[in-house]
């Protein structure tokens, strides 16, 4: 017998309660219900109008529905052909249990197109019966449907973008994640005109994406290709084959040979499979000027993409999410000044839909170069341009080449006066300027944000730090080693004496002194060890550190604390009493009852 | 009829207070159907009813309140029209290569999911009246759209069990998938008062829901069901 099986639902129920309510009309069972989201663009409006007082609801109730907000249609109306144009369904006239009378209208209202993904779809009730009415307004949210797109790219640097998505992202760094990437920076070989070697591992699912080489001597094959296949394995023995859509490549194993047959050459071609992509737009660039005219010659250089990762959370818009945003980093740099087109293969966003390709036109900037430096085209004469943009533009060719590697060692020779900025020193420089300014922490500053500004902040923390003004001043040193903690940690510490300072002092106080005859006063007997005299404590309580932060705490403390004071111990988590001391207040306390001795 | 369901009753199923799905959202009365997040290991077919019934004597009240929470099996059969009076070629025999032995309908489109395998087709309009019928699904295969591993592969053609087709192409063939949903109900002295449809692969969420009562007083019966029904596009 043909039957349809199938696996068993789940079906929880909870909360069961009776309750009585005020005579009149309610609107219940509202299916999707008030504030849901995610829900079906084919999903129904089911909703039940009933009367709590056996009384028939009369035949006026109307139905609104609101889309766009602002925007309310009427849907249903009971006294004018129950369903209006663009909406469907049924509206059933029913007794409840033991009524006598119609009190019940349950509506289940479709539109005709489906709603609108992501939009919020208000619902307007009104009806009546007798003298009771009712007229009720509640929202759902109609479930993501649509792929994201990308709606900028904010270059940070010729060889760093940052490119944003109109919704938030799958941030995996597996297929369909925007942190999907791969890079290759060796091992890699053409063996035939459609079949490429990587020696790293490989997975199947990568067949349908692209793979970029670069570093081979033929042109052919430094362009981006689709993967038509990935062979892992065969006879589980690791292949590491990858088959591309084209059958241009020149086989190229990344070494070269004279004509003795000795090596004189090893270049290590690179490749990457990822999901972005940057394309010169040389075509279309130009392309609609007349023949030979200068514009319809350019040159754009697109280097390969290196690493894909995620913004910091403080770098981004306030509003938007960091899944949103996606930062490329390039192997090298882009033509200043230039068209592209940057695309993105196979992302999906947070809600699962897919988008097979995205691709957004861009101009790189000048990154502060002046647009107008020389250009090598114009130092030929005039007659010399009219006669190679008549002949076969060779020289046009040239200069524009030259020209674009020209403006980016102008780009570098312009920035040498910004090695010693902090936040505009080239990324790659960054480690040596700290050494340069002496740096004398030894834990690890783990991104290249934290460097800067610690390379910023340096010199201010020297200035706070100063041998002769922190054993004078010692308020001003423990705010410094708190102001530094926060710095590295974010975290609010405290630092305190290890051993309270207001001990009872030879001369100056009186032992055994009470309550009544110096109010407000108690003798504390202090300590004789001068180490416990120059101890404090780190107090970050509530916060528990972890061992790398602790270690970062001590290597602060060690640099900063003068030479005659010592960090007793970091105070973390919830306060214990065992770690405050509990002195004996002399002339008062009896030993082994309250006092503890330090 | 005779139901896996039935096969261990009072294991991960159908127990008051389940403990296993769910479990950060509070106190369950009880759960109707498979109390687990995993795939339930037990099959239940077409027309089949879960229930619990609790006689109450109702003092005077409007409402009773409840709440739901629906999980659907993410492996619900889907219902889809895959051709509707077109050009369907069906082989008797030799569906994927000569003589292998194979019977089913070759569609103009790749519109079959390997997820497909084991449900039933529908099909109406053949000239030959033994190709009419519903068939159950025992494989599927043939050309496969889109040839990159991004978007779930499509087949066109697929193995029917205990079919006994008539080779040829017919040109007004309506094929039709046939799925099904979990409906969930409430009655109250048999008259319905609450029903629930939750989508395929829909997020679970908790739904607020009343019975209305107002008119009930004394004696009467509660009857929460979840039924398994098909659905036919």
């Amino acid at each position: 017998m043909s039957v349809i099986r199938t696996q068993v639902a789940g079906l929880y129920t909870d909360n069961l309660v009776d309750v009585v309510v005020s005579s009149g009309l309610h609107l219940i069972n509202t299916i999707p219900q008030d504030d849901e989201t995610a829900v079906s663009v084919v999903q129904t409006v089911n909703l039940q109008v009933v009367h709590s007082n056996n009384q028939a609801i009369d035949n006026t109730a109307r139905v609104y529905i609101e889309d766009p907000v602002g925007t309310w249609t009427l849907a249903y109306n009971e006294a004018a052909g129950g369903f209006q144009a663009g909406f469907t369904g049924t509206a059933t006239r029913k007794s409840s249990p033991g009524a006598a009378a119609l009190d019940e209208l349950w509506i289940a209202l479709n539109r005709t197109v489906p709603w609108g993904s992501l939009r919020v779809i208000g619902v307007r009730v009104v009806a009546a019966s007798g003298g009771d009415t009712l007229d009720s307004t509640y929202n759902f949210v109609v479930e993501d449907i649509e792929p994201a797109t990308i709606t900028e790219c904010l270059w940070l640097s010729p060889r760093r973008c940052r490119i944003r998505f109109s919704e938030s992202m799958n941030t995996s760094a597996d297929l369909h994640g925007t942190l999907f990437h791969r890079y290759f920076g060796g091992g890699v070989e053409v063996k035939g005109s459609n079949e490429l070697y990587i020696a790293d591992p490989l997975e199947e699912a990568w067949e349908g994406s692209y793979l970029d080489l670069q570093g081979s001597v033929y042109p052919t094959n430094c362009q981006s290709k689709l993967i038509t296949d990935v062979e892992v394995t065969v006879a589980l023995v690791p292949t590491g084959k990858v088959l591309i859509d084209t059958t241009e490549l020149e086989a190229d194993s990344g070494v070269d040979y004279n004509s003795a047959g000795k090596v004189v050459r090893r270049r290590a071609l690179r490749a990457t499979i990822g999901a972005y992509r940057l394309q010169p737009r040389l075509d279309l660039e130009g392309a609609g000027e007349t023949p030979y005219v200068e514009e319809r010659v350019q040159c754009a250089f697109a280097p390969l993409v290196k690493a894909v990762s995620l913004p910091d959370a403080c770098d981004i818009p306030s509003g938007d999410t960091v899944s949103q945003y996606v930062v490329i980093d390039f192997e090298d740099d882009v033509s200043l000044g230039r068209w592209y087109e940057l695309h993105a293969y196979n992302v999906e966003d947070a809600s699962g839909n897919n988008a097979a390709h995205l691709s957004l036109e861009l101009q790189t900037p000048m990154f502060g170069c002046p647009a107008n430096r020389q250009q090598l085209w114009k130092f030929f004469p005039g007659s010399v341009q009219e006669e190679d943009l008549t002949d076969e533009l060779q020289l046009r060719k040239m200069s524009v080449v030259l020209q674009d590697l020209l403006n980016v060692m102008w780009l570098r020779a312009d920035g040498l006066d910004k090695v010693l900025d902090a936040w505009q020193c080239p990324e790659q420089l960054i480690d040596h300027l700290l050494y340069t300014l002496g740096n004398p922490f030894r834990f690890p500053v783990p991104t290249v944000k934290q460097k800067r500004r610690l390379a910023e902040a340096l010199p201010e923390l020297y200035s706070g730090t100063g041998i002769a003004r922190r054993v004078e001043d010692a308020t001003l040193q423990t705010n410094c080693i708190a102001g530094m903690i926060k710095f590295f940690l974010g975290i609010n510490a405290v630092i305190r004496p290890h051993w309270p300072g207001d001990t009872w002092v030879l001369g100056n106080c009186y032992l055994g002194a009470s309550e009544g005859d110096w109010p407000g006063q108690q003798t504390i007997l202090g300590t004789s060890s001068a180490y416990l005299r120059n101890s404090y404590d780190v107090d970050v309580s509530p916060v528990i550190l972890t061992a790398e932060e602790q270690r970062i705490v001590r290597d602060i403390c060690t640099w900063a604390d003068p030479a005659n004071m010592h960090l007793a111990r970091i105070i973390m988590g919830t306060p214990d009493p065992g770690a405050v001391w509990i002195l004996g207040s002399a002339g008062f306390s009896e030993v082994g009852l309250t006092t503890n001795l330090g | 009829m005779a139901s896996p369901y039935w096969s261990a009753p009072g294991v991960a199923q159908g127990r008051i207070r389940p403990t296993e799905a769910i479990p950060d959202h509070g106190f369950w009365d009880f759960c109707l159907g498979y109390d687990s997040e995993e795939p339930a290991e037990f099959m239940l077919t077409v027309g089949e009813t879960i229930k619990l019934e609790q006689a109450y004597n109702f003092s005077p009240m409007d409402f009773v309140n409840f709440c739901w929470t629906m999980r659907t099996p993410s492996e619900l059969p889907r219902a889809a029209v895959l051709v509707n009076a077109g050009t369907v070629r069906f082989a008797d025999g030799s569906l994927f290569d000569t003589g292998d032995g194979c019977r089913g309908p070759v569609l103009p489109t790749s519109c079959f999911l390997a997820a497909d395998t084991d449900q039933l087709l529908l099909i109406s309009g053949s000239t030959n009246p033994t190709n009419n019928g519903t068939f159950r699904i025992g494989a599927i295969g043939g050309t496969i759209v889109p040839a990159t591993k991004h978007v779930a592969p499509m087949f066109d053609r697929c193995v029917l069990e205990n079919a006994d087709m008539v080779a040829g192409t017919e040109y007004a063939v309506t094929v039709k998938l046939l799925g099904a949903r979990w409906r969930a109900q409430v009655y109250v002295n048999d008259i319905l008062r609450v029903e629930l449809i939750e989508p395929a692969n829909h997020e679970t969420m908790r739904r607020f829901l009343k019975l209305h009562v107002s008119q009930v007083v004394g004696p009467a019966t509660m009857s929460f069901r979840l039924t398994l029904e098909s659905v036919t596009p």
